[in-house]
């Protein structure tokens, strides 16, 4: 079988090395840019398993476990760290709603733990609680790097056979008869008997040329970080109040983002200083010692929005044969990437669909069968 | 305007008196901290963030920020803040126990997964790890600084102001325009300012021509000032300035922008070139002519260029004994040596040696080796222009070689939307050079903010620029002209980086300081993981990723990544720098306008 893996992304790089490993046969990965340039190296680099929804929830949940049982395959050390997630939370709606969840994460085995105000003081003091009614806190979620965990897929893969096609962009999936039949790319045409889009906030280029319309849309990031200081921050802080994220890299850096209006489309990735402004009122009122922390720099990707904000992938049958997709991660891709790689590359060959697998299908839609995932971050 | 000619003493500031690690010292008012303690011989400010290396200053530049000392609670930059009376400096010179046995084990220790492939050992090591970088801490700090947003509008902005960005603004000046001229120094005139000799391609001496400049600068009303001012790049809604001096944010508004920010003297790449005591050209000149700090007695210059003979020469009029070492044959460097004494040509290795800064170097070239007694080293063995700003916005870069990686610009100076260029960051090697660029983008802006009549102006300038370059035989500057409408890149010839002084990879000599990345680590990643483009070589390696946002390692490390991969510069490339292209302090964006 040949395969053109499109998008070299943390998708795409699961996906080419889950399938290399299964001797799926001839397998082409094309990358317009380098590999990683999209969303995977732009991200904010965390893991949770604390969703809205079951189904996210225990796809994170197999996810991270593939994560890490992949790491100790792979020459690049992935730095995972558990250092959890902190939500604060600013009104009593939002900690009903946690304590409400957090019975589905007992039942799943990750209870989280609800914090009351005092507890988050003394746990985190350099933590500003004015208006903070209580917290969650979710202690089996942390961050890994996401450099190196690309870099560990991308060698795996090229050592099983992957070719790895740089600088050269997919153009076009021919189909005939009902079948993809050829990509054509900036470097000529190829023969193929299947086509895996793995193409991030750009894939629907390559959809709707085909006819193909899935409710998704590119919605831009934008991250600020600052120069590196001494390790203080452990977990991720969600300020529920403000839509702003906080944490810091283990290499030092503190690194966040807020929610900024911004229209979505493939807009040019840069950063507004309104955007910076904003986020730093938010994360120096909540910890006022940032304020001596020095901006570095800033960076902007896409979230690839799905109408549920949760992944898609496989196929509808009614597409051409041969056609996947895995995207419309939403936000919190690159901690599902590593599973979607797993179970598409078994579904792919075998055509079994993984019962977590299921929700994620690209047919959810007209089937009306959305999953209610609102807890997006950013 | 006229504090330029004050006298040395005058530009030094008053006597002051501070304490560093307990024990008073004599510094003055206007002198950075680093300045005042090296003329006391105190060359080590703190040791490296991974590999605990002991480290000084390399050049005098803000937005070098390689080494942070304390000052009180706070963490700042020595090259940068001056001496004040009464402030106490610490500096931390003690290595963490672990790094010390393990310092050997700890190249990469980040990324590669040599030591700790064991899920448990790693859990357990992480913890560790995490405390274990040499940053500083802001849990002490007090939090009740305030820093100032402002807007300003001015029709042109000119970022720095040496020959060209002068000449810029006041030919924006005379044609009716608004300039604002924001530089980073504390005085305007860019190298010129420090660099004593004449200016090569004029007949005029370098001190007429700047004085000259200046004044006419002073008469017209036209022209505003920011100094000390770091321009700090262009977000997508705004560009930003911001001053460390006065804690304050520019927010800047302009219908056109003229950047011309010279060009920045690579660190030499040599064994143990991360010792306190190795310099930058322009910063060398910048301690003996600005401040008047001798900088040692034996002084190694590394270089064969004219540059490396003007720094040599100046040096060695103080009295200092200087060596001039650099890859020429001796035959082949057009000066008079007795001028300024030995050189020593076909250099293969460099080794600095010291124990806290640099105390002797072993130069090793075709016909022996040569032992020395040294107490600095000087890097002018290339400049590349300082394209950090136009790198930030995206503007397309080619290697063009022995001038380095050129912003590719058409003969009116343009390079994207409304940024034009002139001087030094254009590639042009000479001061008559950049003054006709300063004159050309100014008309040229001039034409699209709607000026009339300048057409023909713009045309008698271009011709006298192509007459220049003609004359000067900068013949490359017509092939960057053609390459902004469309140009295939040669592929398949590799260049020996002009900065490179060691014979193999070393482990000990660096690329990148901020992030300690040694030319050994690049050529792992080169050889072993089979990475070339710049863009993964910083993804394996955290290259260009420091405090200094890669304005001192960039070009180094993809010219020593074209010389291992035997590929043409231009496709290994370079990697974007995001804005700010100088850090800012969040108190101070606190104070700005949010949702
Ligand atoms: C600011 C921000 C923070 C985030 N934080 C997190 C987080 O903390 N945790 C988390 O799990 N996720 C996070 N995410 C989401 C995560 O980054 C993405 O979900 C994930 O990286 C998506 O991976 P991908 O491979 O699908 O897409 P990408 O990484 O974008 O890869 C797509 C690739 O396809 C290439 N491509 C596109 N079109 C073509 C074509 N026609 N031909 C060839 N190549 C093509 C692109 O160049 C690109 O390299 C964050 C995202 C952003 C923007």
């Amino acid at each position: 079988m040949k395969i053109a893996v499109v998008g070299g992304g943390i998708s795409g790089l699961s996906v080419a090395y889950n399938l290399a490993v299964r001797n799926a046969g001839e397998i082409h990965l094309f990358e317009k840019n380098w590999i990683m340039y999209g969303s995977s190296t732009r991200s904010g680099a965390r893991f949770r398993v604390h969703f809205w929804t079951r189904e996210n929830s225990r796809f994170a949940i197999e996810s991270i476990k593939t994560l890490e049982k992949l790491s100790s395959k792979i020459e690049w050390n992935p730095i995972i760290y558990r250092g959890g997630y902190l939500w604060l939370l600013t009104d009593e709606q939002q900690i009903e709603r946690f304590k409400e969840t957090n019975k589905m994460w007992s039942d799943l085995g990750v209870p989280g733990v609800l914090f009351e105000q005092d507890r988050i003081k003394e746990r985190y003091p350099y933590l500003n609680l004015d208006d903070v009614l209580g917290g969650f806190y979710g202690p089996q979620d942390g961050s890994f790097h996401h450099d190196y965990v690309c870099l560990g897929y991308y060698s795996l893969a090229k050592d099983l056979g992957v070719v790895f096609h740089e600088l050269t962009t997919v153009n076009e999936i021919v189909v005939e008869n009902n079948r993809v039949k050829q990509v054509k790319t900036s470097n000529g045409l190829i023969d193929v008997d299947v086509v895996v889009l793995t193409s991030g906030a750009w894939t629907n280029n390559l959809l709707n040329a085909i006819g193909i319309v899935l409710p998704t849309e590119p919605l831009r990031k934008e991250v600020c970080l600052t120069e590196p200081y001494h390790h203080f921050i452990d977990p991720l802080i969600i300020d529920m109040g403000s839509g702003a994220y906080v944490g810091q890299t283990l290499k030092g850096e503190i690194l966040g983002s807020i929610d900024y209006p911004t229209p979505p489309g493939l807009i040019d990735l840069e950063t507004r200083l309104g955007f910076v402004i904003s986020w730093v009122k938010a994360v120096t009122r909540r910890i006022p010692i940032l304020r001596n922390a020095r901006l570095m720099r800033t960076w902007a990707g896409y979230y690839m929005m799905s109408a549920d904000s949760s992944h898609i992938m496989g196929r509808d049958p009614e597409w051409p044969e041969g056609l996947y997709v895995a995207y419309g991660y939403s936000g919190h891709g690159f901690m599902m990437a590593p599973l979607v790689g797993e179970l598409l590359a078994e579904h792919i060959l075998t055509g079994r669909i993984d019962e977590l697998m299921e929700p994620f299908l690209p047919t959810r839609f007209k089937e009306n069968k959305l999953i209610q995932e609102k807890l997006v971050i950013g | 305007m006229d504090a330029f000619f004050h006298s040395l003493q005058g530009r030094r500031g008053d006597r002051v008196y501070f304490s560093f690690r307990d024990v008073t010292m004599e510094g003055y008012s206007l002198e950075p901290i680093s300045v005042a303690l090296y003329y006391k011989g105190l060359k080590a400010l703190g040791r490296s963030k991974k590999l605990y290396r002991i480290r000084g200053f390399y050049s005098l530049d803000p937005q070098d920020r390689i080494v942070l000392v304390k000052v009180g609670d706070e963490y700042v930059n020595p090259c940068e803040r001056l001496c004040q009376e009464g402030i106490k400096v610490h500096v931390d010179y003690s290595t963490p126990l672990l790094v010390r046995f393990l310092s050997s084990l700890l190249n990469g220790y980040f990324q590669h997964r040599k030591l700790l492939r064991k899920k448990i050992l790693w859990n357990l090591a992480v913890n560790k790890i995490k405390q274990l970088a040499n940053h500083p801490k802001l849990e002490c700090v007090k939090t009740t600084i305030y820093g100032k947003v402002r807007e300003i509008e001015s029709d042109i902005i000119v970022v720095g102001g040496g020959v060209a960005g002068l000449t810029a603004a006041y030919t924006a000046s005379k044609l009716g325009l608004k300039s604002l001229i924001i530089d980073k120094s504390r005085e305007l005139g860019g190298r010129m300012g420090y660099d004593q000799m004449n200016v090569p391609g004029t007949l005029i001496s370098r001190e007429n021509l700047l004085r000259d400049l200046l004044s006419r600068i002073s008469q017209t009303k036209n022209v505003s000032i920011l100094t000390s001012t770091v321009f700090t790049g262009f977000f997508e809604d705004h560009s930003t300035a911001y001053s460390e001096q006065d804690k304050t944010l520019y927010i800047l508004k302009a219908k056109a922008f003229i950047i011309a920010t010279g060009m920045i003297d690579l660190p030499c790449i040599f064994r143990n070139n991360d010792l306190p005591g190795v310099f930058s050209g322009s910063t060398a000149l910048e301690m003996i002519n600005w401040y008047g700090v001798k900088l040692g007695e034996r002084g190694l210059v590394i270089g064969s260029s004219q540059n490396s003979f003007r720094i040599a020469e100046q040096l060695k009029r103080l009295g200092i004994n200087i060596i001039l070492a650099g890859h020429l044959k001796r035959e082949d460097i057009g000066f008079d040596l007795s001028r300024i004494g030995e050189y020593i040509g076909n250099v293969r290795e460099i080794e600095a040696a010291g124990k806290t800064f640099v105390e002797k170097v072993k130069i090793i070239h075709d016909s022996g080796v040569d032992k020395l007694r040294v107490d600095f080293i000087v890097c002018s063995a290339f400049s590349n222009p300082d394209v950090g700003i136009l790198n930030q916005l995206n503007v397309k870069m080619r290697y063009i070689d022995g001038v380095g990686f050129i912003p590719v610009h058409d003969q009116y100076m343009h390079v994207k939307g409304n940024v034009f260029i002139a001087g030094g960051v254009t590639g042009s090697p000479y001061s008559i050079l950049h003054m006709v660029e300063g004159e050309i983008a100014a008309l040229s802006a001039a034409q699209m903010l709607g000026v009339k009549n300048v057409e023909p102006l713009i045309e008698e300038k271009l011709k006298e620029y192509q007459t220049y370059l003609d004359k000067m035989n900068v013949a490359w500057k017509n092939e960057i002209f053609e390459s902004s409408i469309d140009k295939s890149v040669k592929i398949d010839s590799s260049i020996y980086p002009p900065t490179l002084f060691i014979e193999k990879p070393r482990r000990d000599a660096f690329i990148c300081f901020c992030e300690d990345i040694t030319t050994e680590d690049i050529s792992k990643t080169v050889y072993e993981k089979g990475f070339t483009m710049l863009e993964l070589v910083k993804r394996s390696l955290g290259i260009c990723t420091g405090r200094c946002q890669g304005r001192l390692c960039m070009i180094n490390a993809a010219l020593y990544v074209s010389h291992l991969s035997g590929l043409d510069p231009n496709i290994i490339g370079l990697t974007r720098v995001r804005a700010p292209t100088t850090s800012i302090p969040l108190y101070v964006l606190a104070g700005g306008q949010g949702k």
